[in-house]
C-alpha cells in the first residue's frame, strides 16, 4: 500500500526541503510513497492557446536546471522509498475544484510551508496554500525559514538550499 | 622547409604531374588516330588509282566514278605506279629517287609500307591484277590535320596548362594557409604563456579535428604543470602563516617566563603552554606536509578509485589540525544508498589538497562561525557544496577570482598569497569536473564542486 503525498511547489530548490523532510518523517515505515508537487496555474483563456496547450511543455518552461537536478538528487537518495514522483499544474478556481483534485488524486496528506512565502514563477501563477488550508487534509506545517542556516538572503534556486537545514542533519 | 611551402610544392607536384600526363596521353593518342586514319585515306586512294589505270585504262567505270565523286582531293596529292616491276632491279629506277630506301625495301619484302617525313605521307603497296603481274603503287599527300589541328590541340593544351598551373599555385597556396593557420594561432598563444602566466589556456575550437585535440592536449598538459607548481607555492604560503603563529607564542611564553626568576609552579605552566603549542605546531607541520605531499614523491597524479564521502572525512580532520577554532559541519543526509556512486576516478592526494583548500578558505574567511560540507549525487555527478558564512566576495570581483595572487578588496584582515583556489580549480580541471562559486558580501560563500562518477563495478 502506498501512501500519496500532495506538496506545493514554487520551482526553486528551497520548497523541495518540503519533500525532503516529508521523505525523512515516513523514512521508517514500510510504506511507499506517491508524490506529487503541485503549482497552481492558470489555464489560458483564449480558444486558441487552449487548443494548443501542453501540460508538458508547460511544465519544462516552469522547471530550471537546478530544481530538476535537486529532484534527481531526492530521488537518487531516496530510490527505495518512492514509488513515483510527479509534477503536476493544478489550475481550479475554487476550494471545491481543489477537493476534486485531491479526491482523484487519493492524497492521504499535505506538507506545506508554515511561514514561507511561496514565491509565483509565473504571471499566472497563483498561491495554493489557502486551498490547502481549507481542506480537511492531514496537514503538517514545515518551519522552512528556520530551518535554513543563514536565513532569507539565500538564492533559493541553488543546489545549495537543498542541504544544510538544521535540526535534520542525521543518518 | 616550411610546412606551408611543403604543402604547396606536394600539391603542385601532384596536380601537375596528373595534368601533364593527361594532356601527354590526350596528345599521343590523338595524333596517332589522325596518322592511322590518314593512312587508311592514303590506302584507299591507291588501290582506287591502281585499280583505274591498270585494270581498265580506257573505261570509264564505276571506280573512278566513285573515286571523282566521293573521294575529296588532297593537299599535294601525287602517285607513282611501276608497271609490271621487277623485284631485285626496281630500286635502280630513277624515278624512286624521292622515297627513302628503307620504305621501299619493307614494301618490296612485305607488300605495304608507309613513312612520312615532314608533313607528306607515303603510302606503298605492291598491287596485284588479275593476270598476275605485280606493281608498285606509290601514293603520297600532305597530312593537313597534322598539320593545322595536331598544332591546334598542342596549343591548347599548353596554354591549358599554363592556366591550370596558375590555377594549383593560388589554389595550393591558400589551401596550405587554411591548414596551417590555426597551426599558427596555437604557436603564437602557447609563446605567450611563460612561468609568469601559466593560468593562460589556449582557445579549444568548437570542430571536433586534430587542432582541438591539439589544444586540448597543451590545456590539460598546462593544468598539471600549474598545479605542480602551485602545489608547492601552495605549501610555502600556508607554512608561513600558519606556522608563525604558534612559534610566536612559543618564543613570547618562554621570553616572559625568563624576564625573571619565578616560582616552580610559575614554570610549570608555562611549559606546559609551551608544550601546547608545540605540539599545535607539530600537528599543523604534519597536516600542511601531508598537503604538500602530491608535489613531492615521484608517483603522483596516478588515478585510482575515491571515495568522496571518506575525503571530506580526511579533509575535515587535517583542516581542523590547521585551523584549530573553526567547527566544520557534515550534512551526509542525502547520501544514495549504493556506495558506488560515491567514487570518483581520481587522484586522492591531489583531490584531498584541492578540497582542503577550499575548506581552509571557508575556514579562515568566516572568522569562527561553522562551516557546512554537504556531498549528493545527481546522475552521475557527484556535488560537493561547501557553504560558509563569511565575508564573501564583492560581485564585481568574482571574475577575478581564480587568477593566481588574486585577492578580493576585502580580505586585508586575512593573510594569504591567492594560490589556493586556482590551484583547487586546476585540481578539479584535470579530473574532468567543474567549480562553481556564487557569493554574496558579508553573508557567505557557496563553492559547488562537480565531479564525474567514475565507472566502477561492485
Amino acid at each position: 500500500m502506498a501512501k500519496t503525498i500532495l506538496i506545493p511547489t514554487d520551482f526553486t530548490v528551497r520548497s523541495l526541503n518540503l519533500v525532503k523532510i516529508a521523505l525523512q518523517k515516513n523514512y521508517q515505515s514500510q510504506e511507499k510513497l506517491r508524490i506529487i508537487l503541485v503549482h497552481g496555474i492558470m489555464a489560458p483563456t483564449s480558444i486558441t492557446e487552449l487548443l494548443f496547450y501542453s501540460k508538458a511543455k508547460e511544465l519544462e518552461e516552469l522547471e530550471n536546471a537546478e530544481f530538476q537536478a535537486s529532484c534527481k538528487l531526492l530521488l537518487g537518495k531516496f530510490d527505495e522509498k518512492i514509488e513515483r514522483m510527479t509534477i503536476d499544474l493544478f489550475s481550479g478556481f475554487n476550494q471545491s475544484a481543489f477537493e476534486n483534485y485531491l479526491d482523484a488524486n487519493h492524497v492521504d496528506e499535505a506538507y506545506i510551508p508554515a511561514n514561507y512565502k511561496l514565491k509565483l514563477t509565473s504571471r499566472s501563477s497563483f498561491d495554493l496554500i489557502p486551498f490547502f488550508s481549507k481542506s480537511k487534509l492531514p496537514l503538517t506545517r514545515i518551519d522552512l525559514e528556520g530551518l535554513s542556516s543563514s536565513a532569507s538572503e539565500e538564492r533559493e534556486d541553488a543546489l545549495a538550499a537543498l542541504f544544510f537545514t538544521q535540526g535534520q542533519i542525521a543518518r | 622547409m616550411k610546412l606551408q611551402n611543403k604543402i604547396v610544392y606536394i600539391l603542385l607536384t601532384a596536380f601537375l604531374g596528373y595534368t601533364l600526363l593527361f594532356s601527354g596521353f590526350i596528345y599521343y593518342s590523338i595524333s596517332h588516330f589522325s596518322f592511322v586514319d590518314f593512312y587508311k585515306r592514303l590506302e584507299i586512294r591507291a588501290i582506287a588509282t591502281a585499280k583505274i589505270e591498270l585494270e581498265n585504262p580506257n573505261e570509264n567505270n564505276v571506280v573512278q566514278q566513285l573515286r571523282q565523286e566521293y573521294l575529296e582531293v588532297l593537299p599535294n596529292e601525287s602517285h607513282l605506279i611501276l608497271e609490271n616491276v621487277d623485284k631485285s632491279g626496281v630500286l635502280d629506277d630513277p624515278r624512286l629517287e624521292l622515297y627513302s630506301d628503307s620504305f621501299l625495301k619493307t614494301v618490296l619484302a612485305e607488300g605495304i609500307a608507309t613513312y612520312n617525313s615532314q608533313n607528306t605521307f607515303v603510302y606503298g603497296t605492291l598491287y596485284q591484277t588479275p593476270d598476275g603481274r605485280e606493281h608498285l603503287v606509290i601514293f603520297s599527300a600532305e597530312n593537313y590535320f597534322a598539320t593545322h589541328h595536331l598544332a591546334y590541340l598542342r596549343n591548347l593544351i599548353f596554354t591549358s596548362l599554363a592556366i591550370a598551373f596558375l590555377l594549383i599555385v593560388v589554389f595550393s597556396v591558400m589551401f596550405s594557409r587554411k591548414i596551417i593557420e590555426p597551426i599558427q594561432n596555437i604557436i603564437k598563444k602557447t609563446k605567450k604563456i611563460g612561468l609568469e602566466n601559466l593560468h593562460m589556456r589556449l582557445e579549444v575550437p568548437s570542430s571536433n579535428d586534430a587542432i582541438r585535440e591539439l589544444s586540448q592536449t597543451f590545456n590539460d598538459m598546462l593544468n598539471r604543470l600549474e598545479t605542480s607548481f602551485e602545489t608547492q607555492k601552495n605549501f610555502i604560503s600556508n607554512a608561513s602563516h600558519e606556522l608563525n603563529t604558534p612559534l610566536t607564542a612559543i618564543i613570547g611564553e618562554a621570553d616572559v617566563t625568563l624576564s625573571k626568576l619565578r616560582q616552580p609552579q610559575e614554570y610549570i605552566e608555562s611549559i606546559k603552554a609551551i608544550l601546547e603549542d608545540a605540539e599545535k605546531l607539530q600537528r599543523k607541520t604534519q597536516a600542511l606536509l601531508l598537503l604538500a605531499e602530491t608535489g613531492f614523491d615521484g608517483k603522483r597524479q596516478k588515478f585510482g578509485k575515491v571515495r568522496m564521502d571518506q575525503l571530506i572525512l580526511d579533509v575535515k580532520e587535517t583542516v581542523e589540525k590547521i585551523q584549530t577554532k573553526t567547527k566544520i559541519c557534515l550534512d551526509f543526509s542525502l547520501l544514495p544508498e549504493s556506495p558506488l556512486l560515491l567514487k570518483v576516478m581520481g587522484n586522492e592526494p591531489l583531490l584531498h589538497l584541492a578540497l582542503s583548500n577550499i575548506v581552509l578558505n571557508a575556514c579562515k574567511y568566516s572568522d569562527g562561525k561553522p562551516v557546512n560540507i554537504a556531498l549528493g549525487v545527481v546522475e552521475g555527478m557527484i556535488i560537493v557544496i561547501v557553504k560558509d558564512s563569511g565575508i564573501g566576495i564583492p560581485p564585481d570581483e568574482m571574475e577575478y577570482i581564480f587568477d593566481p595572487y588574486f585577492r578580493a578588496s576585502n580580505t586585508k584582515n586575512h593573510e594569504g598569497y591567492g594560490i589556493g583556489l586556482p590551484l583547487a580549480r586546476n585540481i578539479i580541471r584535470i579530473h574532468d569536473g567543474e567549480l562553481r562559486i556564487s557569493s554574496v558580501l558579508n553573508e557567505g560563500t557557496t563553492v559547488e564542486i562537480r565531479l564525474p562518477r567514475g565507472n566502477f563495478q561492485l
